[in-house]
């Protein structure tokens, strides 16, 4: 055991975040030839392994005999505090071994404000942050995720950034890594040419000399390809899937077994990244999913698991699944987790089933209060849909839904944010005032509602985002009328923080400065409201000489350059455009399933229509 | 039918808090096909109960747990399929079956903790005043501490107030002896009574025995252990369950 561990240990709250030694965790003899991967996540430990990706990419890599992959997630602050009074540089869980001596450090961008944290976790494992300062000694630093479908804002902090699902190619760079593993610049150049991979060293940004408006970004070597076209995985039948995955010890924020149903979404609507990013729809099948479960729940002895996907509703044999499961669970009293569900009949016929062995609560996303706003997302909802949802779950027993919204959606208009009010009152009135009155239990509803924040890839990425001041006066508006609702709690996000999610979320190459210069003046969790500091930010961003409400509030022309242009996610500028301009008529568009609407994966050898 | 086990918690797995400590119990037993017994309800739960639980960093070779079966496990077949799959650091010790029906619950029987607090002195030792002070520490009548209790206040503000309760120490003390191992290192045994009142934690005991006998510690080398759970017998006092085999 690690002395000098041991007596931080002792210091700190909630030890277990640093001690590894997880069920199922891996420990291995390192020999000369051992690749070492340090799989780090940027946030606190507690969100980190609720994290699926990470999960499948340690285990992924650890089934490779040459291959050592450990975890390291960002230290609280006392931990920290504890390790710089002693000169601990930050290590790895499974064996206490200083990241700086690892060839690979890995990191996933989650979310847009947990950068500062990976320029965190490279100082204090003595880690150069930029790129071009690291040595052929220093690790190769990897990022992947969703946020590095936009990956200009870390180009200058990152060796190499896989854009897309990871399972294969991570496997090919680990191979270009036992070929090319004494010289840095050939490795790099041989990844450029794998399709998924993103080498920002090998690209220049241009901008317009006056006017500093974007150009492009093109590449600067011959290996290098002009678009990185994203990789997918065919066949989710095959891919490798984690059967005997990690269990914390810690009651970390997603604390069950997970199975994978299925990736992509048909939905298509308007502002989400993800259904845009994940296409096209593709499933698993029943029997291998039955056989994940049963693994899993054997090899973990997890009490709860989670059907998890962008639109769980939408899996095609979602009932037989859930029968299945429920079956072969029930005796043993393992619960099932359904989130991401939308309101139709058959899925609360499904729910009531499933939740006889443990009811949790019902979570909603309505994402708009009018159905005017509603059509302009393509979010195919209608107001009777909810009323009926919520009535079926309030008689089937449930006490408690959730409800989620949006407010900042283009074109909005204050009646469409008041509507998110009567629609919730609506749903009150509706349910539980006129409900029968032999039911007793309460109906208590809670409202959260969020500030829509502009991403890449989506016909919305060109939509200026609101003002902080205009986020601020609809929380306003709504929180006066939500106040004398006491039976419905009404929750709000701080619009500093989408703010400064926005600049990021379509950021340019510059704007790794004004991360460095912030990181330097002390800001890091920024995700975290105690520690989120917004006038350190503006400073940092006075400093660099960056407006950043350039990148939010300014105006993008429908022909112009985006920062993301040179990644190709397959899905058509001409698509997104189309959709954009659909949604500004108040248009819809129907589902993968019903018609193809030629997002660009028409062209490709997956195929025509989505299943 | 219920099995009661005595096991260890040690090494690293001593930073885990009790709560981690039940949710690995609850997956070690689903891993190891344990026919658990549930409770009603919504959320259903196996059936199981601990003694008292440990403090955070501090290690054990003597906890206990009680499980609840719905078919026969026999107590050896119930060592070796957890042990197999227990994490280091947690290793079940010693097993029993016990009439479910029957006598107290853990909680209900745990009568005295025997604790072994491990440190080294900042200064060097004065060994014959050393004996003095623990003497006369031994034979104090009285020893009030103020101990601070945080109250949740669970009305709508969810305020925490802090209120000082005043607590005479002396009657939880069963047994105190020391121990100097070499130089600058002492063992503290503590022998502490549980009580309807509850009891008092060794670390607390610990500091009040080193102003007592003006000590100074380096507080990074200050382990401590539990060694033993006693119940009440006729007799006098023996361990809830007894190592059968030392050498396990």
């Amino acid at each position: 055991m690690n002395t000098q561990l041991e007596s931080l240990l002792k210091k700190v709250e909630k030890p277990a975040r640093y001690i590894g030694n997880e069920f199922n965790s891996f420990h291995k003899k390192v020999e000369t030839e051992t690749i070492r991967f340090a799989w780090c996540f940027p946030d606190l430990y507690e969100i980190g392994m609720s994290h699926l990706g990470s999960l499948i990419m340690y285990h992924l890599l650890n089934e490779q005999h040459d291959i050592f992959c450990e975890r390291c997630y960002t230290p609280a602050q006392d931990m920290e505090t504890a390790m710089a009074e002693q000169k601990m540089p930050l290590f790895s869980l499974e064996s206490t071994t200083p990241l700086h001596q690892f060839h690979f450090i890995g990191f996933t961008l989650q979310y847009e404000l947990s950068y500062t944290n990976i320029l965190h976790m490279l100082t204090l494992a003595n880690i150069p942050l930029l790129a071009s300062e690291r040595k052929s000694t220093d690790p190769l630093v990897i990022l992947g995720g969703p946020c590095a479908y936009n990956p200009e804002p870390l180009a200058e902090i990152a060796d190499l950034i896989v854009i897309g699902e990871a399972e294969e190619v991570i496997l090919e760079i680990m191979e270009a890594f036992r070929v090319h593993r004494q010289d840095r610049d050939s490795f790099l150049i041989a990844c450029a040419s794998l399709q998924g991979v993103y080498v920002p060293s090998l690209y220049e940004s241009i901008y317009d000399e006056k006017t500093g408006k974007f150009l492009k970004t093109c590449p600067v070597n011959e290996s290098a390809p002009v678009q990185i076209k994203k990789r997918i995985i065919q066949n989710l039948d095959t891919v490798f899937y984690p059967q005997k995955p990690l269990v914390p010890y810690l009651n970390v924020v997603h604390d069950r077994a997970t199975i994978e149903l299925f990736r992509g979404c048909i939905r298509g609507c308007r502002f989400c990244q993800a259904g845009v990013l994940y296409r096209p729809v593709r499933e698993k099948s029943l029997s291998v999913l039955i056989d994940d479960a049963q693994t899993i729940i054997q090899e973990t002895g997890y009490e709860e698991l989670s059907l998890s996907s962008l639109s769980t509703s939408d899996y095609s044999q979602l009932k037989n699944l859930t029968e299945a499961l429920t079956a072969q669970f029930c005796d043993d009293r393992v619960g099932l987790s359904l989130p991401s569900l939308r309101l139709d009949n058959m899925t609360m016929e499904i729910l009531k089933e499933v939740q006889k062995v443990r009811k949790s609560g019902l979570t909603f996303a309505p994402e708009a209060g009018s159905q005017r706003m509603r059509d302009v997302i393509n979010k195919g909802i209608s107001e009777e849909d909810l009323v009926t949802a919520v009535k079926n779950a309030y008689e089937a027993g449930w006490s408690q839904v959730k409800l989620y919204f949006m407010i900042g959606l283009p074109t909005e208009t204050d009646e469409d944010v008041e509507a998110i009010y009567q629609l919730v009152s609506k749903l009150d009135h509706e349910v539980f005032q006129k409900r029968d009155k032999q039911l007793t239990h309460p109906l208590r509803i809670s409202v959260s509602v969020s500030n829509f924040v502009p991403k890449p890839f989506t016909p919305f990425q060109w939509v200026p985002q609101d003002t902080i001041e205009a986020f601020d006066a609809k929380h306003q508006l709504l929180k006066e009328k939500f106040r004398h609702r006491r039976s419905i709690s009404f929750n709000y996000h701080d619009a500093q923080t989408s703010f400064l999610e926005g600049v990021f979320a379509r950021g340019d190459r510059r704007l790794g400065r004004v991360l460095l210069k912030a990181y330097q003046m002390g800001c890091r969790f920024d995700g975290w409201a105690e520690h989120f500091n917004f006038q350190r930010w503006m400073e940092a961003f006075e400093a660099c000489g960056i407006d950043p409400l350039q990148y939010t509030t300014g105006k993008r022309l429908i022909d112009e350059a985006l920062p993301w242009d040179h990644i190709d996610v397959i899905v058509t500028k001409a698509f997104l455009q189309k959709e954009y301009n659909k949604s500004i008529q108040g248009e819809t568009t129907p589902h993968c399933r019903s018609s193809c609407s030629a997002c660009g994966f028409q062209q490709t050898h997956l195929g025509g229509i989505c299943p | 039918m219920m099995i009661r086990a005595r096991y260890s918690k040690t090494g690293h797995m001593r930073f885990l808090s009790h709560l981690d400590l039940v949710r690995l119990f609850e997956r070690a037993f689903r891993r190891a096909k344990m026919p658990l017994v549930f409770t009603q309800g919504y959320n259903p739960h196996p059936i199981i109960s601990f003694a008292a639980p440990l403090s955070v960093g501090v290690g054990s070779i003597a906890e206990y747990v009680d499980v609840q079966l719905a078919e026969p496990v026999s107590p050896d077949t119930f060592v070796h399929l957890m042990n197999e799959i227990l994490p280091p650091g947690i290793v079940i010790m010693q097993a029993t079956t016990k009439d479910s029906k029957a006598s107290d619950s853990l909680m209900q029987e745990a009568a005295i903790m025997q604790y072994s607090l491990t440190f080294k002195s900042a200064n060097p030792l004065e060994r014959t005043s050393l004996q003095e002070s623990h003497q006369h520490f031994l034979e104090l009548e009285e020893l009030v501490i103020e101990k601070k209790q945080k109250k949740k206040n669970k009305q709508r503000h969810r305020r925490n107030t802090e209120k000082v309760k005043r607590i005479d120490i002396v009657p939880f003390l069963y047994k105190c002896t020391y121990e100097i191992l070499e130089e600058d290192t002492i063992i503290l045994k503590l022998s502490i009574y549980v009580t309807e009142n509850g009891t008092i934690k060794p670390g607390l005991i610990l500091q009040q025995w080193l102003e007592h006998c003006r000590l100074n510690i380096d507080s990074d080398s200050l382990t401590i252990k539990r060694t033993e759970i006693y119940r009440k017998t006729e007799s006098g006092f023996e361990p809830i369950l007894p190592v059968v085999n030392a050498s396990t």
